[in-house]
C-alpha cells in the first residue's frame, strides 16, 4: 500500500514537471510550442507548422501522419503521408490559448500543446455602452463593455483608452485592462443635460464614437392651477386643470413622458389618475362626476408632492325640472322639460337616475335618458311594497311617492 | 402428392368470381371514387379539414430526414415513432414529385381505391359477387367516408382499412384450404396495415378478421372429415368436433401468431417508445365521447353524419345477419353500440380506460364499412330479388322505383353535402396564405425564436410543415410532454378557446413565462385572444399581408445553436425506416405470386410429421345444414311464411302505399310543429335574446325585443355597434341565468301577469377568463309572448365636440441595414427599474382538477408587491417570483401574468402579483424558506396610452370604480387594478374588467372587489427602505384589516 503509494506520487510528479517543461512561452512571438522529441512545432501566419524528424535520421517514405488538434470545437484532424525526408505540415490555426495536440505517426503517437497568444486588437472595435441614457446627478453611471478582437477574431490583451467628452466640454480619460475576455469601465454622470461622446482606443485599432444622452433628473417642482374650478351637476360639464414648469432639482425641464399622477378626494369618492407631461406641461379636461360638492386635487411625481387645489361641483337649484303622473294604469312617469341654469333644455342623453325605496331600503336603480328635454318613463314591473322613488337629474334631485299602492 | 384445395360450399364459387355484373359495378365505383373523391381531393378539399394538414407535417419531416425521427419543430421536440409512418412516408415520396398539398391528394385517393377494392373482396367472403358490387358501390356514396375524408381528413384510417380489408380474404383462403402462399400474402398485407395504422391492426383484429374466422370455423363443424370418430357418446360427440375444427384452429393459430408478429416487429419503435415513454396525458374530451342526446350538434357530427346512408340497412341487416353471418352481424351491433359514445354508460363499461383515449367515431366508421356487404346485399335483393317481389306485390313498382330514386339522389345529395360541409359550416378558418408569416420568419433570424398560432385551426401544421421555425405547440397531443401541455384537457394552444377555462390557462402559462420556451412571436388569427395577449404584455407589431396580426413580447433570448435532443437506437432508425415501406411494397409485389399448389414437404410423408398432416389436413367434405341451434329460426322462419309475394289489388296497394307515406312524413310535420311552439315565460324570452346575440344572429335577437320610441333593425344594430368592448367580439357566454325580480301577476301562473323585470347574471368565457356580468331587462306580454322592452341608444355628447390632445410619441432608430442577425449592441438598451415592496402570501382558493373533474379548496401562494420605473425612459418589464427552500434551492418559478402594468411610462409605478398556481405551484409548500423578487426590462415605445383616469367609491366589500377617458380614442377593455394595503404596506392586488368600450370623454363603471383572499397569510415582507410611506400613494379605507386602497386604470384598444 505505502509503496504504491509512494510511486504514484512520485509518477505523478515527474508528469507534472514534464508537462511544465513541455510548455513553453516565447516571449514576442505568436507562437508558443511545447517540444517533444521528433516534433516540433513553428509560429507561422495564421497557421502552426508541424516539423517531425527522426532524430536527424531520414524519415521512412509513406508513413501515415494523422494531427489532431483538441480544439473548442472538437477534435480537429489533418492527416498526410511522409515523403521520406523531414516532414512538415501547415495546419490553418490561430486560436489564441493553449491547444492539446496529438501526433500519430504510424504506430507512434506523440502528444504535447502549443500556446498561442492574441495579436494586437484591429479596427473595428466593438463598443457596447449600458445604458445609453442616464439622468443628470444620477448614481447610475453608464458601463461601457469593449471586446478588443485581433485579426484572427481572438480577444486581445491590450491595454484600452476611454476618453469621455461632457456636455459642457470637459474631458474625462481612463485606461482600461482586458480581463475575462472583455474591458470594461465606468463613466461618471454629469450635471448637465446633452450628450457625452466616448471614444476608445487600442494601439491603432479605433471604435465608432459612443454617444450617451444625459436627461432631466427626477420631477422637483411644477406649477398646478384649476382653470376652471367649478362645474353644475351635468356630468357633460368639465373641470380644466393645469400642469406647467415641471423641472428637475438643477431646473432642467423634465423629459417627455415623465409620468405623474394626480390624486383626488371628494365626499365618499377619490380620483387617481396618471398622465404623462409633454414639454413639462400638461392640461386635463376632466368632465364633472356631477355629484355637488367639494373635491381636492394633488399631484404627485417621484418624490414630489404639490399643493391641493381646490374644485367644486354646484347643487343646481335652479334647474327647473317638471315631474308628473301621467297615468296610473299603467304608470307612467314624466319629467320634462329639464332646463339648465341657463335657461336651456339639458341635452340628449343626459342620465336620469331613478332609485325605487322601500322605505330606506333601495330597491332597484334605473337608468333612462333625456331625450328633447323630457322623460316619459313607464315604471316597470318593480316589487309590490315599494314606497317611494329617487329621481337625480343634472344636480336636480327629487323624492316622489307612487301615486298609489303598486299593484 | 400435390394436393388440390376445394372450395366450399358457402364461399364464392369461381361462376359467382366470374360473375362479370360485380366486377361492372366494382368498375362503376372506382370510377365514382376517383370522379367524386379524386375531384375533391385535387381541388385541395382537404385543407378545411381537421387532420389532413398534420399528416403533411408529418410527411413533410420525413421529406427532410427520412432516418431521424427526432422532431423539434413542435412541443420542444418529439419523436416522430409515436405515429405510425407509412402514410407519412407515401406522401414524403410524393411530394418529391408534386409537392405536399397534391402528394396528399393522390396518396388518399390510392388509400380510397384500395379500399373500394377492399370493400368488394371482403363483401365477397360474405355475399355473392353482385351484392358485393353493389357494397363497393354503395362505399363510393357513403356518408361515413365521405366525412372521414373530406370533413375528418383522416388518411391512415382509410389507407389501413384497405389493406386490411384486402389482407381478410388471402387469411380466409388460407385458414379454409391451407395454402401457404395466402398465408405469406395475408401476413404481408397486414403488415401493411399495421405500418399504416397499427390501431386498425389491433381493433380490426376483433371487429372485422375475428368474426369470419368464427364463420370458418364454425363452419368447420358442420364439415365431416373421412376418418373421423363416430359414436353417439359425448366424449365421441366431442372428439369428433375437435378433429373437424383442428385443421382451421390450427390455421387459424399460425395466421394470429404471424399477424401478432408483424404487428410488433413492423412498428416496433412504436412499442418501445410507448413503453420507455408513456403518455401522461390528461384525457382530453372528444366530441365523440360525449352523450348525443344532450349535444345533439356532436351526435349530428359523429353519429347521424356517418350513419346517414347506411343507417336504414340496419333491420335488413340483422335479418339477414341472423343465420351463419351472425359473427359479423355481432360485431356490427357491437361497434355501432360502441360508436354511441358517452350517450350510455355501455361503451364506457365496455372500454374502461381507453374509453377516455380512444376517438369513439372511428368505431361507428368501422360500422359504417362492416354494414355494406348488408347493404350490397339489401339492394341487390332491391334491384334483382325478393324485395323487389316484395314491395312489387304490396305497394306497387312504382313505391320501389321511387324509393331507388329517392335513395339514389339522398345518398347522392348526402355524400356531397357532407363532404362539402365545411364550405358552408366553418370548422376550420378560413384558408390562410402562409408565405407573409414564413417571409417574416426568415427575416432577420426571426426562427431563432419559437412562435405560436392563435386561430390557425389545423393549418398550424401546414406553416409547421413549411418552416424551420419551432413552437411550444403542436397538432398531434400524444406526441406532447410539456407539463403545461399534459396536465391540461386542452388539445391544442391555438384553439385554446374551444376548450373552455382549461384551455385558456394552459395558454396563459406560455404567455406569462414565455423565455422559458423562447417563445417570442404570435400569429395571431382570431381577435378573441387579443385581450389576453395585451395584459399579458405583448404588443402588436402590426398585420402581414394576409391579415395576420402579429405580436411580440420583449426580452426573449433566442433558441440556443443546439437544441437538446433525445437519442433513439441506430437499430430502431433503420427498422423504422424501412420496414413499414417495406411491407407496403412486399403487399403489392406479393400480389404477382401464383397460388398454385400445395406439395407435401418431406417431414410429412412419414412418421410423427405424417401423423401431424394426416391430423391437420384439409380433407374436409361438404357441409351440413346448419344445425337446429340456432334460436332466431323460430322467428325468422314464421317471418319468411308471413311474407306476401302475391301481387295485391290495386286498393290494398294504394292503402299501404299512403301508410307507408305517412309512416315517413308524420315524424318531419311534428319535428317542425314542435319547433314552432313559442316559449312562455319572461326568462326564457332573455335567454333566447341573449342565445341569439352571442352567435350574432342579431334578427332572430330583434324578434324578441317590444321596440318603444320608434327603434328599428338600423337603429338598434346602431345602438349595438357603438357600444364595443369585450362583448364585441372578445367573448363567448358560457351561462344565462334569469332572475325574475318582480312580476305583475301570478309567478306560478305566467299567463296572468303582463309586465316584468328580469335581472340576468351573464357569465362571459373571455380569453381573460370567465367574466361575470349583470343586466336588468324590462319585460311586457305582447301577443307574441313575452318580449323586452328596447328603446333607443341616446348617448350624451360632450361638451367638447373638437378635443385636441397633444400626444406623445417616441422614436426608435432602425437597426443597421444587414442581412445578418442583429449584433446584440443593437438591441434594446435596459432602464433601471426598482422593487419598492414585496411580500409572499398565502390564501385558498378553489380549483378544479381536470383528472377528476371535481373542485376543491387548495392553498396557494402568491408574491404582491409594487415596482416602479425610475429611468427615463419607458420600460417594456418583465417580473418574475422564484420560491426557494431554506438552502436556496428553487421550488417554484412564475412571472407577473396581467395583475400588472407591464409597460411603464417614466417614474411610473404598478402593483404586480404573481400567482403560483398550475404547474407553477410549488410541489411541497412546506418547504418554501424564502422568496426572491426579479425585475428587467428594455426600453419601450408600445402601449403606453393612460388615457383612462378613475373616481371610485367604497360601497361595503365592493368598489364602483367610474373609468373616465381623457384621451382622444376608444379605450376598448378598461382593466382596473386595485392595490390594497395594510399597515404594513401593500397587502394584495385585486382587478376587474369593463364590460364596455369607454369613449373619449365619456365614462363607463366597473365593480370590484375589496377584500383580501380567504385564508390570507404573510410569509414573508420586504421593503425598499427608500420607497417612502405607501399610505401616501392611497386612499383610506375604514375596514378592520385594510388601510388604504389604490385603483389604477389602463385599457386594451382595439387595433392600435
Amino acid at each position: 500500500m505505502k509503496i504504491s503509494f509512494v510511486m504514484g506520487v512520485l509518477l505523478l510528479s515527474i508528469a507534472t514537471l514534464w508537462w511544465l517543461k513541455g510548455v513553453q512561452e516565447l516571449p514576442e512571438s505568436k507562437l508558443d510550442i511545447n517540444v517533444l522529441p521528433q516534433v516540433s512545432v513553428q509560429p507561422k501566419e495564421g497557421s502552426v507548422q508541424f516539423l517531425v524528424s527522426d532524430s536527424g535520421k531520414v524519415l521512412t517514405k509513406g508513413l501515415d501522419v494523422t494531427i489532431t488538434l483538441a480544439t473548442l470545437a472538437g477534435p480537429y484532424v489533418t492527416s498526410a503521408q511522409t515523403t521520406g525526408e523531414d516532414f512538415s505540415l501547415d495546419i490553418p490555426y490561430a486560436r489564441a490559448g493553449l491547444t492539446p495536440f496529438t501526433v500519430r505517426i504510424g504506430k507512434e503517437v506523440i502528444e504535447g500543446d502549443f500556446l498561442i497568444n492574441p495579436g494586437p486588437p484591429v479596427t473595428p472595435l466593438i463598443l457596447a455602452i449600458g445604458p445609453r441614457t442616464t439622468r443628470v446627478r444620477s448614481h447610475d453611471w453608464t458601463s461601457v463593455v469593449i471586446h478588443p478582437l485581433d485579426k484572427y477574431k481572438n480577444v486581445s490583451d491590450w491595454p484600452l483608452e476611454i476618453h469621455a467628452t461632457y456636455p459642457e466640454g470637459t474631458q474625462w480619460s481612463k485606461q482600461i485592462e482586458v480581463s475575462r475576455l472583455l474591458a470594461w469601465g465606468i463613466i461618471p454622470a454629469s450635471n448637465n443635460v446633452g450628450s457625452l461622446e466616448v471614444v476608445v482606443q487600442s494601439g491603432n485599432a479605433l471604435a465608432e464614437k459612443g454617444e450617451i444622452d444625459i436627461l432631466p433628473g427626477n420631477l422637483s417642482k411644477l406649477d398646478f392651477i384649476t382653470l376652471k374650478d367649478t362645474t353644475s351637476g351635468d356630468v357633460r360639464d368639465t373641470w380644466h386643470f393645469e400642469v406647467s414648469d415641471a423641472v428637475d432639482a438643477l431646473g432642467n425641464r423634465v423629459g417627455d413622458g415623465q409620468s405623474v399622477v394626480f390624486m383626488g378626494r371628494g365626499k365618499d369618492v377619490n380620483f387617481f389618475a396618471t398622465r404623462p407631461l409633454i414639454q413639462g406641461r400638461y392640461q386635463m379636461v376632466l368632465p364633472s362626476y356631477g355629484k355637488p360638492g367639494s373635491y381636492s386635487m394633488y399631484l404627485m411625481g417621484s418624490g414630489f408632492r404639490s399643493d391641493p387645489v381646490a374644485f367644486k361641483t354646484q347643487s343646481s337649484p335652479d334647474t327647473q325640472v317638471f315631474v308628473e303622473w301621467r297615468s296610473t294604469d299603467p304608470l307612467v312617469l314624466h319629467l320634462g322639460p329639464v332646463i339648465n341654469p341657463s335657461g336651456a333644455m339639458v341635452d340628449d342623453g343626459t342620465l336620469v337616475r331613478i332609485d325605487v325605496f322601500k322605505g330606506k331600503q333601495r330597491v332597484v336603480t334605473f337608468f333612462n335618458t333625456i331625450q328633447n328635454g323630457d322623460l316619459n318613463w313607464t315604471v316597470p314591473s318593480i316589487p309590490e311594497d315599494s314606497t317611494h322613488l329617487e329621481i337625480e337629474v343634472a344636480g336636480f334631485r327629487k323624492l316622489l311617492a307612487f301615486p298609489k299602492r303598486v299593484p | 402428392m400435390p394436393i388440390r384445395y376445394r372450395r366450399s360450399q358457402r364461399s364464392a364459387s369461381p361462376a359467382d368470381l366470374s360473375d362479370t355484373t360485380g366486377i361492372f359495378l366494382l368498375g362503376i365505383a372506382l370510377t365514382i371514387t376517383i370522379l367524386y373523391h379524386g375531384v375533391l381531393l385535387f381541388n385541395r378539399q382537404f385543407i378545411h379539414t381537421y387532420d389532413a394538414l398534420i399528416h403533411i407535417f408529418f410527411g413533410a419531416h420525413y421529406a427532410q430526414t427520412w432516418f431521424d425521427p427526432w422532431e423539434p419543430r413542435w412541443y420542444t421536440g418529439f419523436l416522430t415513432v409515436a405515429y405510425p409512418p407509412l402514410s407519412h412516408y407515401l406522401i414524403a415520396l410524393t411530394s418529391k414529385v408534386m409537392g405536399f398539398l397534391n402528394g396528399f391528394a393522390l396518396v388518399q385517393l390510392f388509400a380510397l381505391l384500395n379500399l373500394t377494392v377492399g370493400v368488394f373482396r371482403f363483401s365477397s367472403l360474405l355475399v355473392g359477387p353482385r351484392a358485393a358490387g353493389y357494397a363497393s358501390l354503395s362505399l363510393a356514396l357513403s356518408s361515413a367516408l365521405s366525412e372521414t375524408v373530406h370533413v375528418f381528413g383522416q388518411l391512415p384510417t382509410t389507407l389501413s382499412l384497405g389493406f386490411l380489408l384486402n389482407a381478410i380474404p388471402f387469411a380466409w383462403r388460407y385458414i379454409q384450404y391451407g395454402n401457404k402462399v395466402n398465408l405469406m400474402k395475408a401476413i404481408v398485407w397486414t403488415a401493411a396495415t399495421t405500418a399504416g395504422h397499427h390501431v386498425t391492426t389491433l381493433f380490426g383484429s376483433v371487429f372485422f378478421t375475428g368474426p369470419l374466422i368464427v364463420v370458418l370455423v364454425l363452419q368447420a363443424f358442420r364439415m365431416p372429415r373421412p376418418g373421423e370418430p363416430s359414436g353417439d357418446s359425448i366424449l365421441q360427440k366431442l372428439k369428433r368436433r375437435v378433429y373437424r375444427l383442428l385443421p382451421r384452429l390450427y390455421r387459424t393459430g399460425i395466421f394470429g401468431l404471424l399477424a401478432v408478429s408483424m404487428l410488433v416487429l413492423v412498428v416496433f419503435p412504436y412499442w418501445y417508445w410507448s413503453g420507455k415513454d408513456p403518455i401522461l396525458q390528461v384525457p382530453i374530451p372528444h366530441g365523440s365521447r360525449a352523450n348525443f342526446l344532450e349535444r345533439r350538434d356532436l351526435g349530428l357530427m359523429f353519429w347521424v353524419i356517418p350513419w346517414a346512408s347506411s343507417i336504414w340497412f340496419l333491420p335488413y341487416s340483422i335479418y339477414k345477419g341472423l343465420n351463419w353471418r351472425w359473427p359479423v352481424l355481432a360485431s356490427l351491433l357491437l361497434l355501432a353500440f360502441l360508436g354511441t359514445g358517452g350517450t350510455t354508460p355501455g361503451p364506457r363499461l365496455l372500454l374502461r380506460g381507453a374509453f377516455d383515449i380512444l376517438t369513439l367515431d372511428r368505431f361507428t366508421f368501422w360500422a359504417a364499412m362492416l354494414i355494406l356487404p348488408f347493404m350490397g346485399m339489401a339492394l341487390e335483393s332491391l334491384v334483382h330479388g325478393r324485395l323487389k317481389l316484395y314491395i312489387n306485390a304490396n305497394f306497387g313498382n312504382w313505391v320501389r322505383w321511387t324509393f331507388l330514386g329517392l335513395f339514389l339522389v339522398s345518398i347522392c345529395g348526402a355524400a356531397i353535402s357532407i363532404s362539402t360541409l365545411t364550405r358552408y359550416r366553418k370548422m376550420q378558418p378560413d384558408p390562410i396564405n402562409i408565405q407573409p408569416i414564413i417571409n417574416f420568419i426568415e427575416k432577420d433570424e426571426h426562427w431563432r425564436y419559437r412562435y405560436l398560432n392563435l386561430g390557425f385551426g389545423d393549418q398550424m401544421a401546414w406553416l409547421s410543415a413549411n418552416t424551420r421555425a419551432a413552437t411550444p405547440d403542436g397538432n398531434y397531443h400524444s406526441a406532447r410532454r410539456l407539463p403545461e401541455l399534459t396536465t391540461t384537457p386542452v388539445e391544442r394552444l391555438e384553439g385554446a378557446k374551444y376548450t373552455g377555462v382549461p384551455g385558456i390557462g394552459s395558454l396563459e402559462q406560455f404567455l406569462t413565462t414565455p423565455e422559458k420556451y423562447n417563445l417570442k412571436y404570435v400569429f395571431s388569427n382570431d381577435a378573441f385572444y387579443d385581450p389576453t395577449l395585451y395584459f399579458h404584455g405583448w404588443h402588436r407589431l402590426g398585420r402581414l399581408e394576409n391579415g395576420i396580426e402579429v405580436w411580440e413580447r420583449e426580452d426573449i433570448p433566442p433558441l440556443p445553436e443546439r437544441l437538446p435532443r433525445k437519442t433513439w437506437p441506430i437499430y430502431q432508425r433503420l427498422m423504422w425506416g424501412i420496414l413499414p415501406l417495406l411491407a407496403f411494397v412486399l403487399a403489392w409485389l406479393a400480389l404477382f405470386i401464383p397460388e398454385g399448389v400445395v406439395r407435401l414437404q418431406f417431414w410429412q410423408k412419414s412418421g410423427l410429421g405424417h401423423w401431424l398432416y394426416t391430423m391437420l389436413k384439409e380433407d374436409a367434405l361438404l357441409q351440413q345444414p346448419i344445425g337446429v341451434w340456432h334460436p332466431w329460426h323460430k322467428i325468422r322462419k314464421p317471418l319468411e311464411q308471413v311474407l306476401n309475394f302475391t301481387r295485391c289489388s290495386v286498393l290494398f296497394r294504394g292503402v299501404s302505399s299512403a301508410f307507408l307515406f305517412l309512416i315517413v312524413v308524420a315524424p318531419i310535420v311534428l319535428g317542425v310543429l314542435h319547433a314552432r311552439v313559442e316559449t312562455g315565460s319572461p326568462e326564457q324570452a332573455v335567454i333566447q335574446y341573449w342565445d341569439h346575440l352571442d352567435f350574432k344572429r342579431f334578427g332572430p335577437a330583434y324578434e324578441w325585443l317590444e321596440p318603444l320610441e320608434g327603434l328599428d333593425y338600423e337603429r338598434w344594430l346602431l345602438d349595438m355597434s357603438v357600444v364595443g368592448g369585450l362583448r364585441t367580439g372578445y367573448a363567448k357566454l358560457d351561462s344565462i341565468v334569469p332572475h325574475l325580480v318582480s312580476y305583475d301577476g301570478n309567478p306560478q301562473n305566467p299567463e296572468t301577469g303582463d309586465k316584468a323585470l328580469v335581472e340576468v347574471d351573464l357569465i362571459w368565457f373571455t380569453s381573460l377568463n370567465e367574466i361575470h356580468d349583470t343586466i336588468k331587462h324590462e319585460l311586457i306580454r305582447t301577443k307574441k309572448g313575452w318580449r323586452i322592452e328596447a328603446r333607443p341608444l341616446v348617448k350624451v355628447r360632450s361638451q367638447q365636440r373638437f378635443a385636441v390632445q397633444p400626444d406623445l410619441a417616441y422614436y426608435r432608430a432602425p437597426r443597421r441595414l444587414t442581412t445578418l442577425a442583429t449584433a446584440s449592441t443593437e438591441l434594446m438598451d435596459r432602464p433601471k427599474l426598482e422593487v419598492l415592496e414585496s411580500r409572499l402570501v398565502s390564501y385558498q382558493t378553489e380549483v378544479t382538477d381536470f383528472n377528476t373533474n371535481t373542485e376543491h379548496f387548495v392553498t396557494q401562494y402568491a408574491i404582491v408587491g409594487r415596482i416602479k420605473n425610475s429611468d427615463s425612459r419607458p420600460a417594456d418589464t418583465t417580473l418574475s417570483g422564484v420560491l426557494r427552500d431554506k438552502d436556496g434551492t428553487a421550488l417554484s418559478y412564475n412571472n407577473a401574468a396581467f395583475v400588472v402594468i407591464h409597460k411603464l411610462l417614466p417614474d411610473e409605478t404598478t402593483p404586480f402579483r404573481i400567482d403560483f398556481s398550475a404547474v407553477s405551484a410549488p410541489p411541497d409548500p412546506e418547504k418554501i424558506a424564502d422568496y426572491e423578487v426579479f425585475v428587467k426590462a428594455v426600453v419601450t415605445t408600445h402601449d403606453l396610452e393612460r388615457d383612462l383616469a378613475s373616481w371610485s367609491q367604497v360601497d361595503g366589500d365592493k368598489l364602483e370604480i367610474r373609468a373616465v377617458n381623457l384621451g382622444t380614442q376608444e379605450a376598448t377593455i378598461p382593466h382596473a387594478l386595485i392595490s390594497l394595503y395594510d399597515q404594513d404596506g401593500l397587502a394584495w392586488v385585486n382587478e376587474s374588467y369593463g364590460m364596455e368600450a369607454v369613449p373619449p370623454l365619456e365614462f363607463k363603471t366597473l365593480e370590484a372587489d375589496l377584500s383580501l383572499p380567504p385564508e390570507y397569510k404573510i410569509r414573508h415582507q420586504r421593503r425598499n427602505p427608500l420607497a417612502g410611506d405607501p399610505l401616501q400613494y392611497s386612499f383610506a379605507l375604514n375596514h378592520k384589516v385594510l388601510r388604504a386602497y389604490l385603483v389604477q386604470l389602463h385599457a386594451f384598444y382595439r387595433g392600435s
